[in-house]
């Protein structure tokens, strides 16, 4: 009779203690559920979502992030230009003991560098160049990093953005309009990949540039190659 | 009633005085213009009297409470900043109030309520005297600047604070709510899941299966809550991993070796002074989490406390470590362990004082 008691009470506590491991999971699991649903839903009620077209302004800079080079073809007065633009880091210039992520830009035999502080000529030596233009000549160049941040400025400041649908190269495109104050910026993407395949400054005497990855055969030309005293200052990524 | 705001009117004052010097010297900074110092970041108001205490991070709060979340790649963007205390603006947006002046006012009310629950948790873990002295020097401490800014860690604070007390006195669905809100004030409040851990296995066994369901879940709250901070992302920005994506733009990505590299950008050329303030910081944390463990205070406390201080090094800098201490809860123990007497714990709130209206000053030269 013992025998048959201390064979039976064991079994009753395991199914006890089971059971209240069980309750205590679920309840514990129910109450995590439901504070992690009420703050799931605080957050989804309080804060504003960006736009459709803002996410697809964003897509298209991490496509920019991970370019190294692009090609870009401008018509200036009937006459197209191409230049090709690399990430490059320059310095140390000046006062300036850091080097700076920038561009090279090379158009026919003309080359520039630009960064987010100066932009310079490259000739034999460095000269710096002064105003807007040489940012814009960048961003038409299809330059990544001064793309990345033209529209970061505006997404900075959740410019608002348009999406309207085009059609370029016989295909369907996503056509992207900055607006800030005075400032503008129009952007023709790939709407699969969010690749920009046209980019335009609303500027007087600006038209539309049209880009492509740059290709390997045309990061070999010669208007790339520096001195090797400037290769000392300007780094191609590349 | 009067006999329990008696019994805390020393705790009380101290909150509310070392509020008044953290305010005045930002008042006082925006009167002499001075120390002089670029605007920290772009769209931060200067024109506000305590506009100093909404710089850098502060902006970053603003926008997402004016304009929600958006990853900008490539860039500093703010889904790197936990959703509170935006949230808290927002809510409060209907007061007509400026964003400024919302943050300001939650920022420091919530401080004094994280003072006075700080108290309560103190008194229940060390010697009354102690939890006194801790609590003081809490409010009175050198970085407790940040407490007062348009930053959520007077937020986390208070709910940290409020979290392990309710969790002590066995009341979980409070314990488990207000975990939850520290979480989704800063990740670091994860950390006190663990001695929230240690508290429910210590009582929910006492209290049935019920209570004993409640108090895991209350230790489980704050991860819940992390864990819909990505989910949220997801469904706003299609981007589940956007936080990383912005930690690691702001310089903030785990590797094996960081601790290694924090050491080596301390003497690189060109670094920030003001890392060496982090970096002394960090050590005081830590020795006074040491301190902290010969009063008896149980391992989870103090490797929550340490975790707090260690973890952000593994990014590789010691960068607003002074800032992320001041959430170390044990290390104010600690301190209250030191300070206990009289003799010590005078000079070293006045010290602390001084410290901390000096920090205030210099909230425009240096990202705290």
């Amino acid at each position: 009779m013992a025998a048959s008691e201390s064979s039976i009470k064991p079994a009753s506590s395991r199914t006890g203690w089971v059971r209240l491991a069980v309750a205590s999971g679920a309840t514990a699991a129910g109450l995590a559920a439901l504070l992690a649903g009420a703050a799931f839903g605080l957050q989804a009620v309080t804060l504003p979502r960006p736009s459709r077209p803002q996410l697809m302004a964003a897509q298209t800079m991490r496509w920019l992030t991970a370019q190294h080079a692009i090609k870009s073809l401008v018509l200036v007065r009937g006459r197209q230009v191409s230049s090709i633009c690399v990430n490059a880091t320059i310095g140390p210039l000046g006062r300036r003991a850091h080097r700076l992520n920038g561009s090279l830009v090379v158009t026919g035999r003309r080359r520039f560098v630009e960064t987010r502080f100066a932009s310079f000529r490259v000739g034999s030596t460095l000269r710096e160049e002064d105003g807007p233009l040489p940012a814009i000549r960048a961003v038409l160049a299809g330059c990544p990093r001064a793309l990345e941040r033209r529209i970061g400025r505006f997404l900075d400041d959740r410019a608002p953005v348009e999406a309207k649908r085009v059609f370029l190269y016989g295909g369907r495109m996503l056509r992207l309009s900055f607006r800030r104050r005075h400032s503008r910026l129009f952007l023709i993407v790939d709407p699969r990949t969010f690749a920009p395949v046209a980019v335009r400054i609303a500027r007087e005497g600006t038209g539309w540039s049209y880009l492509a990855p740059a290709e390997r055969r045309d990061l070999v030309q010669s208007p790339l190659r520096l001195s090797r005293r400037l290769r000392l200052i300007v780094k191609e990524d590349a | 009633m009067s006999m329990w705001l008696r019994e805390r009117r020393a705790i009380l004052a101290a909150a509310v005085g070392s509020r008044v010097l953290v305010l005045g010297a930002a008042a006082a900074d925006h009167r002499l213009h001075w120390p002089h110092g670029p605007v920290p970041v772009h769209g931060a108001s200067t024109a506000h009297t305590l506009s100093i205490l909404s710089f850098w991070d502060g902006v970053w709060y603003r926008t997402v409470a004016e304009q929600g979340y958006l990853l900008i790649p490539g860039r500093q963007s703010d889904p790197a900043f936990f959703p509170l205390f935006p949230i808290v603006l927002r809510a409060l947006e209907g007061l007509g109030l400026s964003f400024l002046t919302t943050g300001i006012l939650v920022a420091n009310g919530a401080f004094v309520i994280g003072i006075v629950a700080f108290y309560e948790l103190s008194r229940r873990l060390v010697p009354v005297d102690v939890a006194r002295t801790s609590a003081m020097v809490a409010a009175f401490f050198p970085m407790s600047f940040v407490f007062s800014m348009t930053y959520p860690e007077s937020l986390v604070l208070a709910a940290l604070a409020l979290a392990l007390l309710f969790a002590l006195s066995g009341r979980w669905t409070l314990s488990a709510v207000a975990g939850a809100a520290a979480a989704l004030g800063r990740p670091e409040a994860m950390f006190f899941a663990l001695p929230l851990a240690a508290i429910a296995i210590g009582l929910g066994r006492l209290s049935g299966s019920k209570g004993n369901g409640r108090a895991i879940g209350a230790a489980f709250a704050p991860v819940a809550s992390i864990a819909t901070f990505p989910l949220y992302l997801g469904w706003a920005l299609d981007n589940p991993t956007a936080w990383n994506g912005a930690q690691r733009a702001w310089g903030r990505s785990f590797s094996l070796d960081g601790i290694v590299r924090a050491f080596h950008q301390l003497s690189a050329r060109g670094q920030s002074p003001w890392l060496w303030r982090d970096f002394a910081f960090c050590l005081i944390y830590l020795g006074l989490i040491v301190v902290a463990s010969r009063l008896g205070i149980s391992w989870p406390w103090l490797v929550a406390g340490a975790a707090l201080v260690l973890l952000p090094l593994a990014t590789g800098t010691f960068m607003s470590d002074s800032r992320f201490g001041v959430l170390a809860l044990p290390a104010y123990w600690g301190a209250g362990a030191l300070a206990r007497r009289r003799l010590v714990r005078l000079p070293l709130l006045v010290v602390s004082a001084g410290l901390l209206v000096a920090g205030t000053m210099t909230i425009p030269l240096a990202n705290p």
